[in-house]
């Protein structure tokens, strides 16, 4: 089934002086779908969310969240009523007590869910009488996703909404955007907690120095990704792997480490033919992730 | 709602301002007496009330009060890491400044009125009388250059980071204007001087009929007019920047 966008970036490109923290990133994120968007720090993925919600300017590209322009500032509002968005540091504004925000929030969002949120703070175990600032780094993390919740957005991006919490908190995360996803909520969110994306993520996108390296069906990566050990005997140069399928190449000594995503048979019957001895294992998105954005040694 | 946000970020602020002003302006009243007695030529209880609240103390007191109140918004947001959660609410960056302009403004006008709701009912206390027709034409003065300098400080809190430095280059802003309105080619149009104007000196020799045109006529309208125009080319200068900065 094809999954129509519900965000859509071209050649977006962000620069703060002479840094380019995101540079000519094309990306799609399918409606219904939990989307994990990975990266190290600093990779840019919390600046082309911020860019994606109108927080920040693109130097140059283009973009768009549900057909809504990102540049413009119209549209930009347009785009955050009908979405929902959890920051990094979670920050709520802690003179308000939790009831008091709640009541704040939902009066910006007409199709607000009373029903949603009655659950979800029972759920959640929120007391409505004290303030934000006396809650935990776990519950403000519960409250920022009932504010988001609590109106059933179209999209509800998160960025690295795990950061700090304990495992039963992230566990409850992730069933928590399950639940959204299967409410019909696109979830994108960003990470650089690899078992949680491969966890609960259908698609990956993976973004290094601000450039997207990798946009996968999880489901596909485990299927059709594998790497070839290729090892050369006597002196043989170790040639270079420029075939259809090959994502990546690392050569170490005599021994090539190719990083195939397709065309695995006719990787291996190349290496076959030049004499080397293949050895092919299947990967996991770890294994994926440091082979695309570890430095080169 | 964003009322109520803005008013819940400077509450603590205006309660404490307003306290500090009811709290100098009966300090003032309660004192006449004894500080009338060590002046140096007699003066009239109405020209001591002026000398004290509307020319030093208290109107030192309310600019300092009012760049204080000024302070605030997305940039300090930002160091306190509530900016993500403002940001990404449904509301355009030129509402968030135009909400909290205007908080900010009634604010300054509430502050300003309440040496005219206070001296006149204090002062039967210390067997004096003084009209509210003065008092309110000087809470006129106060309330709209009071919205000139809010508006400054507020300018000021969005081109420059740091909790302090907004108040800082206000009070540096308006030392120099100060400065330069008294400048030969700048003092012949004395309704350029914000200050002289806060002391309203030309309404102590008003008559004191009690009717509207006699309340009104003896304001300067034409410099109030101009600060107003000021003060809004400053919020909207403020507003301007806002809607065009990054929040990385």
């Amino acid at each position: 089934m094809a999954h129509e966008p519900v965000i859509e970036t071209h050649r977006l490109t962000k620069h703060y002086g002479k840094r380019e923290a995101v540079r000519e990133l094309s990306l799609m994120v399918e409606r219904q779908r939990i989307t994990g968007f990975l990266g190290r720090n600093g990779a840019g993925k919390s600046t082309t969310l911020k860019m994606l919600l109108g927080m920040i300017r693109p130097t140059a590209g283009t973009g768009r969240v549900m057909g809504y322009d990102i540049a413009d500032p119209a549209q930009s509002v347009a785009i955050r009523r009908r979405i929902a968005y959890v920051g990094e540091d979670k920050g709520l504004y802690g003179y308000m007590t939790v009831g008091e925000l709640i009541c704040f929030t939902r009066s910006f969002y007409p199709d607000w869910r009373p029903d949603i949120e009655a659950r979800l703070l029972k759920e959640y175990q929120l007391p409505p009488g004290r303030k934000v600032r006396a809650l935990s780094k776990g519950m403000r993390t519960k409250l920022a996703l009932l504010l988001a919740l609590a109106r059933r957005p179209e999209l509800i991006m998160l960025d690295e909404p795990s950061e700090g919490l304990d495992p039963v908190s992230i566990d409850e995360l992730l069933q928590t955007l399950r639940e959204a996803r299967d409410a019909g909520t696109s979830v994108f969110f960003s990470s650089h907690q690899l078992s949680e994306v491969e966890q609960v993520a259908e698609r990956v996108l993976m973004i290094d120095r601000g450039q997207l390296v990798m946009n996968v069906l999880l489901n596909d990566l485990h299927k059709h990704y594998r790497h070839i050990t290729v090892e050369f005997a006597g002196h043989t140069p170790v040639p270079a792997f420029n075939l259809a399928g090959v994502a990546r190449t690392r050569v170490m000594g005599r021994q090539a480490r190719v990083l195939a995503s397709s065309h695995v048979e006719d990787i291996v019957a190349y290496a076959h033919s030049l004499g080397a001895a293949v050895q092919v294992t299947p990967v996991n998105l770890r294994d994926v992730f440091l082979d695309l954005v570890k430095e080169a040694p | 709602m964003l009322w109520y946000k803005m008013w819940r970020e400077s509450g603590v602020r205006f309660t404490i301002s307003a306290a500090a002003l009811l709290w100098m302006c009966a300090m003032v009243v309660l004192l006449q007496r004894r500080v009338r007695a060590h002046a140096d030529e007699p003066i009239s209880y109405a020209h001591y009330i002026w000398s004290a609240v509307y020319k030093a103390n208290v109107l030192d007191l309310f600019v300092l009060l009012v760049i204080v109140l000024g302070l605030g918004g997305l940039l300090q947001e930002r160091a306190q890491g509530t900016a993500g959660f403002t940001l990404s609410l449904p509301v355009s960056r030129w509402r968030l400044t135009a909400v909290r302009a205007a908080m900010g403004c009634l604010q300054v006008a509430i502050l300003a009125l309440l040496p005219a709701l206070l001296i006149p009912l204090l002062s039967p206390v210390v067997g004096e009388t003084y009209s509210f027709a003065p008092a309110f034409q000087f809470s006129v003065l106060w309330a709209d250059a009071g919205m000139v300098i809010f508006a400054m400080a507020l300018f000021f809190s969005v081109v420059l980071p740091g909790a302090y430095s907004a108040a800082i280059a206000s009070v540096a802003a308006l030392l120099a204007y100060s400065i330069l309105a008294d400048l030969p080619p700048l003092a012949r149009y004395p309704a350029l001087d914000l200050i002289e104007t806060m002391h309203g000196a030309q309404l102590l020799a008003s008559r004191r009929e009690v009717s509207l045109a006699a309340l009104l006529a003896p304001l300067p309208w034409l410099a109030l007019g101009l600060y107003a125009l000021v003060a809004l080319c400053l919020v909207g200068a403020a507003g301007a920047i806002m809607a065009g900065k990054d929040f990385p």
